[in-house]
């Protein structure tokens, strides 16, 4: 049938709208359809509520005048159906209907009809009715696009961000590495990065969290990590010599560096720039940094203000690795330290988020730091056990309850001697 | 999150009670930007009723410090509880910023240090 020449998709809000006029009487039709056109809007017709369907799916419509009783589908089974079709529930639908039959104009209502009008209307109250419900259509459609687009930047953006993340993790006789990221909404704050620096081998593990939640978090995640790893990683970062400022390295002394050396130099140079370039958002992170050196197990680590990180033995005992500094970007100058040791064969590194032991039952209960040390106990096996296994019981403790926080965990496992 | 500001002498005090959380951060930012407007620089903030804060509180905090500090005054912490006060000493907050065992300690602490 009559479908307008211009494709619908290329409709502009300027298109005249579409009136689809549904009523078994050819008089009432033709009276319906004239007062619509008379409006400047396009109005097609249909003999029942199964050919008003039919029309309704094939292309897109903007309003129905619905005839309340007609033979085949009236006008309350055309309006249940509508209000249950996804892709046309939000169709303003404005019944016709004979003065009495007010009993059903009610249930019509309260099916979700936008209006009614008496048959005998004046055309003054047709105008204003119509006009009103394609009103709200717009800016229901308007909403709706809105939505999409917000979905549609943000499901871009999960993406991008998770090219934050490393690619793949590395491997090296002697130590297995594994991590995770379970982000509570679709971008996160938290990230994690391991790389080994190819002059030494050492390998470097971070694990961050960026304060605060959202997009402004998931920006600042990029940047942190991006820091962290320029500044550790001159052969793959590439980025060292753009680095200005006090504390500034270049690739030779960083070669030279011992690793304890290149965590102080990365945590106070990172620290620095955000805290100078991007002191007025008062945004910072908590970070986790180690350095291991996989063949014989020694390692040096930075706590900026994060959770301790935690060695776990083959025996189930448990040590912390606490804060040695303050978390990234608070104030410039701020002095980082390190503390160092040996991570003997069969006992695991494991750094987290807060998001682990902060995560909560359907009770209100916190998962806590009793809880998440009985997971490591449990799955001490290897470094992808710790981390899936310890996933696993966070998730199983939390049920259906809403994650708060993203949840990160990395574990360095010493497999052999 | 309640808060209620009370003036002592040339301090604000800002009463918190509550969740300081992301949903809340924004609230409790408000309200030191009003104090801090205001020309009100002292300013102690009461944790005594806070039972939680997340990282989106500490940012309120670091931002109000910067200002009041930037402005001759200061923003002290007081009555901070045992599982607040390791979440503000692991970020490393307790070594920026002055926090006191009792809300009258931070208040006559302006008096004496003459801010």
């Amino acid at each position: 049938m009559a479908h307008p020449p211009d494709d619908s998709s290329h409709q502009g809000d300027r298109a005249p709208p579409r009136v689809l006029v549904v009523d078994d009487t050819p008089a009432n039709r033709d009276v319906l359809s004239r007062r619509v056109q008379r409006e400047g809007y396009l109005a097609e017709t249909a003999e029942n509520g199964r050919e008003a369907l039919e029309k309704l799916r094939a292309g897109p419509f903007d309003l129905v005048l619905l005839d309340v009783q007609m033979p085949e589908m009236d006008g309350p089974q055309l309006l249940e159906v509508l209000r249950k079709d996804t892709e046309l529930s939000h169709l303003p639908v404005i019944m016709v209907s004979a003065v009495d039959d007010i009993e059903v104009i009610v249930r019509c209502l309260e099916l979700g009809a936008d209006d009614y009008l008496p048959k005998l209307f004046r055309p003054a109250i047709l105008r204003a009715r119509m006009s009103a419900a394609l009103d709200r259509k717009r800016l229901r459609d308007a909403e709706r696009r809105y939505a999409e687009s917000l979905t549609h930047d943000l499901a871009v953006a999960r993406e991008i961000q998770g090219a934050f993340l490393p690619e793949s993790l590395p491997t090296a006789p002697g130590v297995q590495i594994e991590a995770a990221l379970h982000p509570a909404r679709q971008v996160s704050g938290d990230f994690y990065d391991a790389f080994m620096l190819a002059p030494s081998g050492t390998i470097v593990l971070v694990v961050g969290d960026v304060c605060d939640k959202g997009l402004g978090a998931a920006l600042f995640m990029a940047l942190f990590r991006s820091l962290i790893r320029a500044s550790a990683d001159p052969v793959e970062g590439g980025a060292i010599q753009m680095v200005g400022g006090r504390r500034s390295v270049v690739v030779r002394s960083l070669e030279a560096a011992t690793p304890a050396e290149l965590l102080t130099r990365v945590a106070g140079f990172t620290n620095d720039y955000i805290a100078r370039l991007h002191g007025r958002t008062n945004m910072f992170a908590t970070a986790f940094l180690g350095a291991l050196t996989p063949y014989t197990g020694q390692f040096d680590y930075v706590n900026a203000g994060h959770e301790p990180a935690i060695i776990v033995a083959p025996d189930g005992s448990t040590q912390e690795l606490r804060p040695t500094g303050p978390a990234l970007g608070l104030l410039p100058d701020a002095e980082f330290w390190t503390e160092a040791g040996v991570l003997e064969p069969g006992h695991s590194l494991v750094a987290f988020t807060d998001g682990v032991v902060e995560a909560e039952s359907p009770t209100g209960e916190a998962f806590g730091a009793e809880r998440l040390r009985d997971a490591l106990r449990q799955n001490n096996s290897s470094a992808t056990t710790l981390v899936h296994g310890t996933v696993e019981a966070v998730h199983a403790f939390a049920g259906p309850t809403e994650a708060h926080d993203d949840i990160t965990l990395l574990a360095a496992t010493r497999t052999g001697g | 999150m309640e808060t209620t500001v009370e003036q002592r002498g040339n301090v604000s005090t800002v009463h918190i009670a509550g969740r300081v959380d992301s949903h809340t951060a924004d609230t409790l930012q408000q309200v030191f930007s009003g104090e801090v407007e205001a020309g009100h620089h002292n300013v102690v903030a009461d944790f005594r009723e806070v039972d939680y804060t997340s990282s989106a509180g500490l940012r309120v905090l670091l931002g109000t410090l910067k200002v009041t500090r930037s402005a001759g005054g200061d923003l002290r912490l007081a009555g901070l509880r045992p599982e607040v006060l390791n979440v503000l000493e692991l970020a490393g907050f307790t070594n920026i910023l002055k926090v006191f065992e009792t809300f009258e300690d931070a208040v006559e602490s302006f008096d004496s240090v003459g801010a």
